[in-house]
């Protein structure tokens, strides 16, 4: 019999083998791909939203009240188990791209392009890789540290996979690829402008600032926020309103931002914008992850954020739209909103051209104001501090005075407060107040169900306890 | 010159006058039928030969001679013996088969208002399971003995004259000379690698010697909903939504004012359906002579469905010819072309835009009866209440319209040498074209239901193969007891499918113009895909007789198929099957009531090879494209994210049958016993992998289920001889059959069935049948607080009228490990009866099918958000002032899976009940007409079931979610007038 007439090639379906030969974009589109994962559905929408905000006191569940959105009830009055199905999402959202950023930084050192190009998509990779990780270690606490493509028929592989590195292993792998990034990637400037989005320099430092600060590594904290305030690639957007509009995306503000398309064909931050819109009468949404009273209650008067932050209803946006005072929910995110008359957009209300801006200059001011002031320089920690209110002043005289306290303590509570109002809904409220030691006093505050010694951390997810037939180890307290 | 004869048909059994014989002038439609006392008067021309022939009897040749007056026996039709059934590669006398082999008539099948001749099949043979759907053009769900497999596709293999195809609904039912179907393993095997799931053979039509007939048949009726739920009217349903509210918040603001919630009370089942309305036009001219004989047909079946807006037709051709070169020689070809057109109802391609329009009926059920179809300006109704979209609206937005042209065909030549030997070489080709677009335009009725900007989405499927089956087959007999058959063959096929895809945005409304140069030409999108497969196999068949006692088969296909690794592309398929003719035996002849006695055992191996094609490659993902650049540019995202298994092959199922067949009462009944039991093990499945190897949806394919049905079939016949113009003749048989998922290696229970709204309902888990439900056990209701707070193990949020569910493991927490098996939606018993008599000129005939066992998911009713209609009988709910114990207080919280939802899937039909009248003899005759017959019919007119849904026939997308009611399209009631004329 002939054998060749059973051979068939695969039909319009690359073999890696002939994709990495033959095509002069194999590097870049691999990167490419790791990026793309971070506006899956399952990566930095619903869940993460949900995990992030709604678990915190900035955002309450929202919606109707039969309308669970799965568990994020659950998350909004902390009854949530291994099983609520947000654990698994973010989790699985992350070792997929986690899985891409291998598959790139084990493919790219082979493949034979100019090293110019090459050190850049390996510093993106390994940034990419970096955050990966840091939302992971801050979720779960020590994840399973998979940093090579694992191959499902290798039992060492399937072993390893099962085993949780320790949360500060997991921070030194952290650290590692953004040392990395920070000595192979060029400042955003330095970018031609259609990449621009691509990971910069600068928010490698202002990432490895960050975990730094998770760590209380307040030297490195300050060094690096230093350097990237100095490095003059950043500055603050006048009007806070407007950084969320299109017309700020990867602007002057703007460290790192994943990156929505908005017309054909769509690639934006699956369901970002729909998943929070308002609900109800002339709604746009299903109205989850709706701003707190008490978010609400935590601005000063004249603070521009608040208008900037949340969409109260009854009233007019920016844009002109009319929120219905028969809106099912008093509040939502103003941060998630895309005018649909000022802004591209194709009608997808699923993917939109929202960017969701996860590292912006202000944050860098904040750390580096916290960073001073944990280390005694009170005076460099007020100037920074300043700088962030000034502009959230908008311009009005007598509201958002200086700060001018120089006690560490007091400052330090200041600080706090103002990444709080600065920050919200950045996805980053629940980690910020687990990370300041404080989160059971705050939540008991307000009457939340949190455990102290439970709840800093999210359960494991279940349903990966079980497919490692009970070797991953479950977080204290689930 | 003609001379007149007459004469008398008498039973040769009895010596009573048979009444009803036709007797018929050979090679002519000239003819008559013998009257009540068998007496006959006939003018023939000289020379003439007279054909006596009448159900049940068989039939006899008289040359007339010189003959005036001429006197026939009739034996009893010692059909049993003589009756013969495809097999593949080859036909073999009934009495022959040692597999488990059932034949259908076309005629019963034609009987049926149906589209493709599946449908037709319910009830009509044991083993077989139909699941039809309501929806106008599409095909039903075909069981043989079981679900063997998980993924792979469970549907059987069709034959149509030797061609090889998954999908019949281009065959015109009339055109059907019989179906027969393979059930076991000694029958199937000689199918391999594609044969597990049992394989249907379709046998058309061919043209007789003699003179042209022409035949007419046709019929028109309405089709009708088989059952409608009772909804809830306006003052029901704004009380129960307004209590539902008032137990999250007693002073919340009501969302329905009782006072003017019921002025509008819109009954939305009937808002989107209609009467639909069926035809069917078959002509058929069939003739020939030594030389050649010719069949070509032509057919048009149109049905408009109930639900508004779907519509389907078909438009059927066939020519079917032979060609006798020389008496050893023959040429032939069978050539069938179909084109389909249909209107919100699907084309079979998955890849081609789809149509959502189904999803009107969950819409229809769950919308408000508060809501107006169009308020007073002609705007449509909605609420924004709920988040459903008014039903009407979308099928009014909806356009969806797929057509489809399929040719099919095969050119054979069939050479005898040396009497013996007898050569085929049969070249099978199909071309199949299918387009379809859906375009949404813009609109607004509410904020979930709008389009802020109108696309147009069309694909192309483009399919063809070859197959090309030479067989050679030896047929000899030995000293008078030894028959030997032996066959041998090879067989090559290609198949090649492209599918294109192609969408743009702002295209103009109108229908004429839905092309895609009206739209955006900056907003194209496309894409295309396509497979190749290539198969060889080589195949081999020994049948032995000794005696018309003791029979052997021996099967085996050796099936090599570019679908697998190069280490895994062959395998061998072999079967062996033996019978034993009690009957025959000189020591039990004649001394035992049966007529005939045949017991007979079998065992083989056969495959399924239904994964698609390279599934063993790692290939590239691409279209991960993401935006970089101030203007949101694309730049190419690709790698790899899914993972392989390199060594993936085909499921094996592994059968034995075992089988007792017998004719009793002068072969008047006949009947069949099987026990039967298949294993398929290599059952692909797709694997659950930690999500930290990154796999895109965190499993692989990969071979590690184990599945078992096994059960016993039944069937009976019984079928007298005409006595004084009547006859009449009962079927029954039935099947009961027990799956069993046996093994998974290292793999998790795959949950499915999931609704919409976080719940999932099905769980395909070791030791229980594919897609179980699984679900939470419901234990009364919470009558008081007091009982909720002395209740540990309770859902979040439980308020008082709420269900208690059974903490199973009494661990004080209501999660998945209370959750329990409940049973599939697999039946453990079916059955058909089928029967019929003729009384001079009437005909009656009636089938039947019932269910039992099975159970289905309500799942339209437990899929909620919040303020949606309910059923009227939750009139009856928990209030504190009506402590039910069963039907559970208003609410608007997500309804959790349980078994409250779960329901009998049990159910009797009356599929079709036929009355016809032919017109007597003499009359037409002298119209030039051979035969005249009215008819009127009536499909599922009476439907007796258990499940308070719509329809307890829901196969589901696959295995693991079948049984559940979501956006299904109800199966309906037909009835129908009918003609039926031959020239």
């Amino acid at each position: 019999c002939s054998q060749s007439f059973l051979d068939v090639p695969p039909q319009g379906q690359q073999t890696p083998t002939d994709f990495f030969s033959s095509n002069a974009d194999a590097a870049t589109s691999l990167v490419n791909a790791v990026y793309a994962k971070m506006v899956d559905w399952n990566f930095h929408s619903f869940s993460w939203n949900g995990i992030t905000s709604i678990a915190s006191d900035d955002a309450d569940k929202g919606s109707s009240p039969g309308d669970t959105g799965t568990d994020k009830d659950q998350l909004d009055n902390f009854s949530f188990t291994p099983s609520s199905i947000s654990f698994n999402e973010v989790w699985g959202g992350h070792y997929e791209a986690i899985a891409r950023a291998n598959q790139a930084l084990d493919n790219l050192p082979a493949l034979s392009i100019n090293d110019t190009l090459k050190n850049r998509l390996i510093g993106e990779a390994s940034f990419l890789r970096a955050y990966f990780y840091f939302n992971l270690v801050r979720a779960f606490g020590g994840v399973p540290l998979i940093t090579k493509v694992a191959d499902p028929t290798s039992q060492s592989d399937i072993q390893n996979g099962r085993v949780r590195s320790t949360a500060a292993q997991v921070y030194a792998q952290i650290e590692t690829d953004l040392n990395t990034a920070i000595a192979n990637l060029p400042e955003k400037s330095q970018y031609n402008a259609a990449d621009l989005g691509r990971v910069s320099k600068g928010a490698a430092k202002t990432l490895l600032a960050k975990v730094s600060m998770y760590q209380k590594k307040w030297d490195v904290v300050l060094r690096l926020t230093d350097e990237v305030i100095a490095s003059g690639q950043y500055s603050l957007l006048p009007n806070y309103g407007e950084l969320w509009r299109e017309s700020s995306e990867n602007g002057v503000e703007s460290i790192f931002e994943i990156q929505g398309r908005g017309v054909t064909p769509n690639k934006g931050v699956q369901g970002y914008f729909e998943s929070q819109g308002a609900r109800g009468e002339n709604g746009w949404g299903w109205g989850f992850n709706t701003p707190s009273e008490d978010l609400a209650k935590a601005y000063e008067t004249g603070d521009t954020r608040r208008t900037g932050t949340i969409i109260e209803r009854g009233t007019t946006l920016w844009d002109g739209r009319v929120v219905s005072p028969n809106a099912e929910n008093p509040r939502y995110n103003y941060k998630a909103y895309v005018s649909f008359t000022r802004e591209t957009n194709n009608g997808n209300t699923w993917e939109t051209g929202k960017n969701v801006r996860v590292l912006r200059y202000a944050e860098v001011l904040l750390m580096n104001a916290e960073a001073a002031n944990e280390l005694g320089q009170s005076a460099k920690a007020l100037t920074a501090l300043n700088r962030v209110r000034a502009r959230a002043r908008g311009g009005a005289t007598g509201v958002l005075p200086d700060l001018t306290s120089t006690v560490q303590t007091n400052l330090r509570q200041a600080i706090w407060r103002e990444r709080r109002v600065e920050l919200a809904f950045e996805h980053d409220r629940y980690f910020d107040l687990v990370r300041q030691g404080r989160a059971a006093e705050v939540y008991r505050a307000l009457g939340k169900n949190f455990v102290a010694g439970k709840h800093e951390l999210f359960p494991i997810p279940q349903p990966q306890i079980q497919l490692s037939g009970g070797q991953l180890t479950q977080n204290p307290g689930y | 010159q003609d001379q007149q004869v007459t004469g008398r048909v008498v039973s040769k059994t009895d010596g009573q006058g048979l009444p009803g014989v036709s007797v018929l002038v050979k090679g002519t439609t000239t003819g008559t039928a013998t009257d009540v006392n068998g007496n006959f008067g006939l003018n023939v021309p000289s020379g003439a030969v007279l054909q006596f022939s009448m159900i049940g009897m068989t039939s006899q040749e008289v040359p007339v001679g010189n003959q005036t007056v001429i006197n026939v026996q009739l034996a009893d039709d010692a059909r049993a013996l003589e009756e013969v059934v495809v097999v593949g590669y080859g036909t073999q006398r009934k009495i022959d088969v040692t597999g488990s082999v059932a034949q259908v008539k076309g005629e019963e099948l034609a009987r049926q208002p149906v589209l493709s001749a599946t449908q037709a099949l319910q009830s009509k043979v044991s083993g077989v399971q139909i699941i039809n759907s309501g929806a106008p053009g599409q095909a039903p769900v075909v069981r043989i003995r079981g679900t063997g497999t998980l993924l792979g596709g469970a549907d059987p293999l069709y034959v149509v004259d030797g061609i090889i195809t998954e999908d019949i609904r281009n065959i015109n039912t009339a055109d059907i000379t019989s179906v027969d179907v393979l059930k076991d393993a000694s029958a199937t095997a000689i199918y391999g690698v594609r044969a597990a799931n049992g394989v249907v053979l379709i046998t058309t039509r061919r043209g007789k010697t003699g003179a042209p007939s022409v035949t007419y048949d046709g019929y028109v009726g309405i089709r009708t909903p088989a059952y409608r739920v009772r909804m809830a009217d306006s003052e029901l349903f704004a009380a129960y939504s307004n209590e539902a509210v008032r137990y999250d918040n007693p002073t919340a603001p009501l969302p329905f004012d009782p006072a003017t919630a019921t002025a509008t009370n819109t009954d939305w089942f009937k808002a989107i359906t209609r009467t639909g309305f069926q035809q069917n036009h078959a002509l058929s001219v069939s003739g020939g002579t030594d030389r050649s004989t010719y069949l070509f047909s032509a057919g048009y079946f149109t049905e408009k469905g109930i639900l508004k807006g779907s519509d389907y037709n078909r438009l059927t051709l066939r020519l079917n010819n032979e060609y006798t070169l020389t008496p050893a020689f023959k040429l032939g070809h069978n050539l069938s072309l179909a084109n389909d057109n249909s209107n919100l109802t699907g084309t079979s391609d998955p890849a081609l835009p789809s149509t959502a329009a189904f999803s009107a009926f969950t819409n229809a059920y769950k919308q408000a009866p508060t809501v107006p179809v169009r308020n007073a300006d002609g705007s449509y109704g909605f609420t924004s209440r709920n988040n459903v979209a008014n039903p009407v609206a979308q099928l009014d937005y909806t356009n969806y319209r797929s057509r489809g042209l399929r040719l099919q065909g095969s050119f054979y030549g069939n050479l005898t040498v040396f009497k013996k030997v007898t050569l085929l070489s049969n070249f099978g080709i199909e071309s199949n074209g299918s387009r379809a677009y859906t375009y949404n335009p813009v609109y607004q009725v509410s904020a979930n239901q709008r389009n802020l900007i109108s696309a147009l989405n069309t694909g192309r499927s483009n399919s063809a193969r070859w197959l090309w089956t030479n067989t050679a087959e030896y047929n000899s007999t030995f000293a008078e007891k030894h028959t030997v058959k032996i066959l041998a063959g090879y067989v090559a096929e290609r198949f090649q499918d492209n599918i294109l895809s192609a969408a743009r945005q702002d295209v103009p409304p109108q229908s004429n113009y839905f092309y895609l140069n009206t739209g955006n030409a900056s907003t194209a999108t496309n894409s295309e895909s396509g497979s190749i497969q290539t198969r060889q196999s080589y195949i081999g068949r020994v049948n032995y007789n000794y005696s018309d006692r003791y029979l052997l088969t021996a099967t085996a296909r050796y099936d090599g198929s570019s679908k697998f690794p190069t280490n895994n592309r062959w395998g061998f398929f072999p079967s062996v099957g033996v019978g034993w003719v009690l009957s025959e035996e000189p020591f039990l002849r004649g001394k035992t009531p049966f007529d005939q006695l045949k017991a007979r055992v079998s065992w083989g191996k056969t495959g399924n090879d239904r994964i698609s094609p390279s599934a063993f490659l790692y290939t590239i993902a691409s279209g991960l494209d993401y935006a970089f650049g101030a203007n949101q540019t694309l730049q190419q995202g690709r790698t790899i994210t899914n993972l392989i298994d390199p060594n993936l092959r085909w499921e094996v199922t592994t059968g034995t049958d075992i089988g007792l067949e017998f004719a009793l009462a002068r072969n008047r009944l006949t009947g069949e016993f099987t026990y039967y039991n298949k294993r398929t093990t290599d059952a692909l499945f797709t694997r659950p992998i930690d999500a930290i190897f990154g796999d895109v949806d965190g499993s692989y394919l990969t071979n590690a289920a184990s599945v078992r049905n096994r059960g016993f079939e039944f069937a009976l016949n019984w079928r007298n001889n005409a006595t004084n113009g009547f006859s009449y003749n009962v079927g029954v048989n039935a099947t009961i059959n027990r799956n069993q998922l046996e093994d998974v290696q290292g793999g998790l229970p795959i949950n499915e069935g999931g609704l919409g709204n976080g719940q999932f309902t099905t769980r395909t888990a070791v030791g229980q049948p594919i897609g179980s439900f699984w679900v939470w056990q419901t234990d009364g209701i919470f009558q008081t607080q007091e009982e909720v707070n002395n209740t540990r193990a309770k859902v979040q949020g439980t308020k008082p009228g709420d269900f208690r569910y059974v903490d199973q493991n009494g661990d004080g927490v209501i999660d998945d490990n209370d959750r329990v098996f409940v049973g599939s939606y697999q039946p453990k018993l079916y059955f058909g009866v089928n029967g019929g008599f003729t009384y001079r000129n009437f005909d009656f005939s009636t089938d039947w099918y019932a269910n039992f066992g099975n159970k289905v998911y309500n799942g339209k009713k437990a899929q909620r958000f919040g303020n949606e209609n309910i059923e009227a009988s939750r009139a009856d709910r928990w209030t504190p002032a009506n402590p039910s114990t069963t039907e559970p207080r208003a609410s608007n919280a997500v309804p959790i899976a349980s078994t409250y939802y779960v329901e009998s899937g049990s159910f009797f039909r009356v599929n079709n009940v036929t009355l016809g009248y032919t017109l007597p003899r003499e009359l037409v005759s002298s119209l030039k007409v051979s035969r005249v017959r009215f008819y009127v019919t009536a499909q599922n007119a009476l439907t007796i079931k258990a499940f308070s849904g719509y329809t307890p026939e829901l196969p589901g997308s696959n295995p693991l979610n079948a049984g559940i009611e979501l956006s299904t399209y109800p199966v309906t009631s037909a009835y129908l007038a009918g003609l039926n004329i031959g020239f």
